[in-house]
């Protein structure tokens, strides 16, 4: 063989490994093979040859990098609400006693199993044995309590952004090393549930005050560095008391711009886009083999939060005439490039909320009933007001839809723009003086705030609040769906705010990153089954 | 000289503290604070009060300016509420990545005005002068970001010669830090310099018109000797003027080229603290980037003197 014919071969070789590596298609593989000479029937075999294995082979990359739009603005989820915190490190770095798997099953964590009391008061976890926490300290029964005691007191260090997950709980007892004994003054069906959030995460009293920097938990990956509006990067912990992680290096980058998101896609500097900021940015992934387009389930209640007791809009039929201006497939295909599905309560289709009925047909789009509505309310030339957050796309693009809507129906929209800063200033707290405003509530099983007449949508209903109750209470799962189905039914009948849809959860990996889920309806983003094929 | 160089540091000092008053006022006044952003919509009012007292968020605003004022007299930046990192070394590292870009953007733009501004100033009745000032009007219209998303588009997507965004610190690898600079600060470099371009321009067509040119003309100079010898001197004032402004605006200001490179600058932080009301950090930025406008400006009028003698003399 002489040289040129050496270097030939060295270069058909680099690009099958470029066509395996997934750095160009079969298409552009075939005609680079064609450039050097190699006819189509040969180079069409020599691909078939290298990419032929039905189970994908695993490749030696060891490191993945996941673009995401929020960046975590501390690292301690028991000290600050920011999604992102708790999307990243939750089981991955943090662990709590139980999970929640793809399904939105309740499962094993760090206690392996648990008993619970026939009167549903008394929770008796046992725990995981030979765990240690990143920082060398062993885990035990203490941990437990540690943490659950300063998430439930908020005037220990930090304040926990979800104390109210802990109301239910009166005591928190060491029983041994290895069992945790936690009473409550009633059963609560979304307690249990709860504790798979972030804010419910078992973390070390030696290291517990630092976390916010240096986060140090028991799970998979051990932190290594945030770099802010930069990157935060995790590294495989070897001594993990599990299944241990596939790669060995994850890397989360934070990239807020959609355009900048789609060009470090386009251009391979990312693995995987974490979660797309507007769906629109999928549709060039979409046709492109390179790539992989993941749909999450439905997620969210993106809806109109109504202020039940602001004016005109305490009645009733004002409100009803304002939900049947609002047509759902608009919203949908305006906003969300139709990636969600239209609800009609405060529940969204998921395995998260199991109580899930459809209410769609309560308050259904019909602008002759609107207008009926607000004749039979006697309001003529009624202005409302509307609290938007210029922070959110979805609430930007939604006062558009909102505004020519009832205007239709002869309502006007005064908008008034603000912060998310200032909406939780003077919408979510302090004066709450507003009329409507458009906002994504993102937490799951979240209904039992129809229950606080404080609460910024002002639903005084006290009948509702005392079923809201005897359903979190109901031991029994038939009877707890009735008591749900009854309130969501309520909560429409009443139309005390106008939910519109919920959206699905997207992402976009290359096409060789595998075990890549949008976790169904679990809080994190799990990176742990990651690897590339 | 000194007179006037102690007087002016007079000037610079009163302005600063003219400054910080007002920037803590203007930056207490947004409506909203750390202790709602960080509790998020399901924490209770009084939660909220507990943790604005463990911030000290309920002190009154006079004694939180002492305690920020006083601080930053002796150095200490204070401490992130939001990430509860020191602000110092957190302004700092984003300070590598902005002030690094802003000078090479402004060398970008000098490259691209002071050729294309003198030819477009100095043959503005001819077509070539016509043409350079019409392509530098061009460039004036178009958007920092659009430049900055087709840059991307063509060398990191396309060609795959430059990285689409993201940096890389200096500290780690010093060529891959200069590489990820070059795209944003080309797409914030020739919008500026066509902006510089038209007050280069004018510069020169305005000197050409003074009566010492002339009177170099009637000596015998050539047009081009009459501009080297006495114009360019001249006409370099207002020039030295838009590019001070341009080279602070460029400092914070790029932040929408920040977030098309994903860069982590100064203007990305400004921008997220303002939104988590992250108040400290936002004051130590404004306060900085204000010492930093106002140590420009002495700079710029000190040069003034140094290229004018009538400036000079007149004081």
């Amino acid at each position: 063989m002489d040289e040129q014919e050496l270097r030939r071969d060295a270069e058909v070789v680099r690009q099958l490994e470029r066509l395996v590596s997934g750095r160009i298609t079969r298409r552009e593989a075939l005609r680079r093979l064609g450039i050097l000479g190699i006819s189509l029937p040969a180079a069409s075999s020599l691909i078939a040859a290298c990419t032929s294995s039905s189970t994908p082979q695993v490749s030696t990359k060891t490191k993945a990098i996941i673009g995401i739009v929020q960046e975590p603005t501390a690292l301690d989820p028991t000290a600050a609400a920011t999604a992102s915190i708790y999307v990243l490190l939750r089981d991955n770095v943090y662990e709590g006693l139980v999970r929640l798997d793809q399904n939105g099953k309740i499962v094993p964590q760090l206690a392996k199993s648990w008993d619970v009391s026939s009167d549903g008061t008394t929770f008796t976890f046992h725990l995981q044995p030979g765990v240690t926490f990143h920082d060398g300290s062993s885990f035990t029964a203490q941990d437990v309590k540690f943490s659950w005691d300063r998430a439930k007191d908020p005037t220990t260090k930090p304040v926990n952004p979800h104390a109210d997950y802990f109301q239910p709980v009166t005591s928190v007892t060491v029983v041994d090393d290895h069992t945790v004994k936690v009473v409550l003054s009633q059963y609560s069906d979304n307690w249990l549930f709860h504790m798979t959030a972030g804010a419910a995460i078992i973390v070390s009293p030696k290291t517990a005050a630092t976390n916010a920097t240096v986060p140090v938990g028991t799970g998979p990956f051990k932190f290594v560095t945030h770099n802010p509006q930069s990157n935060l990067t995790l590294t495989r912990n070897d001594s993990y008391w599990g299944s241990k992680a596939k790669l060995k290096d994850v890397e989360f980058r934070f990239i807020t711009d959609a355009n900048a998101m789609n060009n470090a896609m386009q251009a391979g500097d990312i693995d995987a886009i974490g979660q797309v900021g507007g769906p629109e940015q999928v549709q060039s992934f979409k046709s492109n083999q390179n790539f992989k387009v993941i749909t999450g389930p439905p997620a969210g209640k993106t809806m109109v939060s109504i202020n039940n007791t602001s004016g005109p809009l305490a009645d009733a039929r004002v409100r009803q005439a304002i939900y049947a201006a609002i047509d759902r497939k608009a919203w949908i295909d305006g906003i969300v490039s139709g990636y969600a599905v239209p609800i009609g309560s405060h529940a969204v289709p998921n395995a998260g909320e199991p109580y899930y009925v459809d209410e769609t047909g309560v308050n259904k789009f019909d602008v002759q009933k609107a207008k009926q509505l607000l004749a039979d309310a006697g309001q003529t030339n009624l202005t409302v007001r509307l609290a938007q957050i210029t922070d959110f796309p979805y609430a930007v693009r939604g006062t558009d839809v909102l505004n020519s809507e009832l205007k239709a129906i002869g309502v006007t929209l005064k908008v008034i723009p603000m912060q998310f800063s200032g909406w939780l200033a003077q919408v979510f707290l302090g004066s709450q003086d507003y009329d409507l405003t458009i906002i994504n509530h993102t937490e799951e099983r979240d209904i039992g705030n129809y229950a606080l007449p404080k609460y910024y949508w002002h639903v005084n209903n006290p009948a509702l609040a005392s079923q809201l109750k005897q359903a979190d209470a109901e031991t029994d799962a038939g009877k707890r769906k009735n008591l749900y189905t009854a309130i969501q039914k309520t909560l429409a009948d009443n139309a005390y705010n106008a939910w519109v849809f919920a959206g699905n959860v997207l992402g976009v990996t290359k096409h060789n990153l595998q075990g890549y889920s949008l976790q169904g309806v679990a809080p994190s983003l799990y990176v742990g089954d990651l690897y590339f094929s | 000289m000194a007179l006037l160089v102690t007087s002016r540091l007079a000037a610079l000092v009163a302005s600063l503290f003219a400054a910080s008053i007002l920037v803590f006022a203007v930056v207490n006044l947004l409506p909203g604070d750390v202790a709602t952003s960080l509790l998020g919509v399901n924490a209770t009012p009084e939660n909220i009060a507990i943790l604005r007292h463990q911030l000290g968020l309920d002190q009154p605003v006079w004694l939180r300016y002492l305690d920020w004022i006083g601080g930053l007299l002796h150095g200490d930046f204070g401490t992130s509420l939001l990430s509860r990192t020191p602000v110092a070394p957190l302004i700092l590292s984003k300070a590598t990545v902005s002030a690094p870009l802003a000078l090479l953007s402004a060398a970008i733009a000098l490259a691209v005005a002071i050729p294309a501004g003198v030819v477009a100033g100095v043959r503005y009745r001819s077509l070539s002068g016509a043409l350079i000032s019409a392509l530098s009007l061009g460039g004036i219209a178009i958007p920092g970001f659009w430049a900055g998303l087709l840059l991307a588009t063509v060398f990191a997507v396309q060609l795959r010669l430059l990285p689409a965004g993201g940096f890389i610190d200096w500290s780690e690898d010093p060529v891959a830090a200069f590489r990820s600079l070059v795209l944003p600060a080309t797409a914030l470099g020739l919008v500026q310099g066509a902006v510089l371009t038209r007050y280069v321009r004018s510069a020169v067509i305005d000197v050409q018109r003074e009566d010492f040119i002339r009177t170099a003309r009637a000596k015998g100079l050539t047009r081009w000797q009459a501009l080297r010898r006495h114009g360019f001197r001249n006409a370099a004032i207002p020039v030295i003027t838009v590019l001070g402004i341009q080279l602070t605006s460029l400092l914070v200001g790029a932040i929408v080229i920040e977030n098309v490179f994903f860069l982590p600058g100064l203007g990305r932080l400004l921008f997220q603290s303002v939104l988590n009301r992250d108040l400290i950090v936002v004051e130590d930025l404004v306060m900085l980037l204000t010492t930093v406008v106002l140590v420009v400006n002495f700079a710029t009028d000190i040069s003034y003197r140094l290229l004018d003698p009538r400036i000079r003399s007149s004081r």
